[in-house]
């Protein structure tokens, strides 16, 4: 019997990195996340490709701290992503 | 406590011993059905309990396997102590246990037959992919100079968010992709995709935390009381 969701591990792993993240927004943030794995996005996630994902998650997530290595990694080759962005959403 | 510092480039991988092998696949097996992995944590000890009451009882016995056998059976009576374990073994086997697998896996058959997961609609699965087998948890040291976006994840997974300790990161990964296999969203999945699909949330997740250098079961251990 499964007694846990991909989406708690994931709003586990986000908590531990968006420390000014409101609830809701951890909570929105974790379901892209783990939307994302589960349709296998993160298989052969490479640098860059995780920077775009960890900064549309910071966006998700109303984070408004975003690491500058990050912000250099997603800049090095932009538009790669093969999820859809919550900012392309509705 | 302290920090380990931070290697300067990534280290050359070990090898993979037994234990770890063999630790890594059984944790592999909760991509399997409920019903393959209680065989696998229950079922071969039973058949290991049975095996040495069988063996042992078969030479204390006049007749021998066969005597065994109709003591297993509930045929003959118990005469001396190992038939006696044979003879409890055979009363708990039959109706318990047998019973009870059987009973849950075509109840469980019958449940599922106008089931369909979500991600399986209009999909083909051929006979190919039914009979592939299990796989197993990656083994990361076979990743190292794999692909550049795979060189990339173990630099930072292995050596920033681990100090560069193949062992520890190997082992954390395996944990984070066995509770993932646990999770009620990948209950439908088969094998083969339950496992892909785990550890493309493991990877994904590992990601995000390790651009901050961390690893969420080290954080999650670490703040264990």
């Amino acid at each position: 019997m499964q007694t846990r969701s991909v989406v708690e591990i994931a709003r586990a792993a986000l908590r531990e990195i968006f420390p000014t993240a409101p609830e809701d927004g951890l909570d929105e943030g974790a379901r892209h996340l783990a939307r994302w794995g589960v349709e296998g996005h993160g298989t052969g996630l490479g640098s860059s490709a995780a920077a775009l994902m960890y900064m549309d998650l910071a966006g998700a997530a109303q984070e408004r701290h975003v690491p500058d290595d990050v912000i250099a990694a997603g800049e090095v080759r932009a538009g790669t992503r093969t999820w859809r962005a919550p900012s392309q959403l509705g | 406590m302290s920090v380990p510092p931070l290697p300067p480039s990534l280290l050359p991988p070990r090898g993979q011993s037994m234990a770890v092998w063999i630790r890594r696949t059984f944790r592999s097996r909760k991509a399997l059905s409920g019903v393959t992995q209680w065989f696998i944590d229950w079922g071969i000890p039973i058949f290991l309990v049975i095996g040495f009451v069988w063996v042992f009882g078969a030479g204390r016995s006049e007749k021998g396997w066969s005597g065994i056998y109709r003591v297993f059976t509930l045929i003959d009576r118990p005469v001396h102590v190992s038939s006696w374990g044979a003879s409890i073994l055979g009363w708990l086997l039959v109706p318990a246990l047998i019973g009870g697998v059987a009973g849950h896996v075509i109840a469980a058959r019958m449940q599922r037959v106008k089931e369909i997961a979500t991600n399986q609609l209009f999909q083909r699965r051929g006979l190919k992919r039914r009979l592939k087998p299990p796989g197993r948890i990656t083994f990361l040291e076979s990743l190292h100079l794999k692909s550049a976006e795979d060189q990339e994840f173990l630099d930072r997974y292995v050596r920033r968010a681990h100090r560069g300790d193949w062992k520890k990161a190997q082992d954390h990964w395996e944990v984070l992709v066995r509770d993932v296999l646990c999770t009620v969203e990948l209950a439908e999945l088969d094998r083969n995709e339950a496992l892909e699909s785990a550890e493309s949330v493991a990877r994904a997740v590992m990601w995000v935390t390790g651009y901050q250098d961390k690893c969420l079961v080290c954080t999650a251990r670490a703040h264990q009381p």
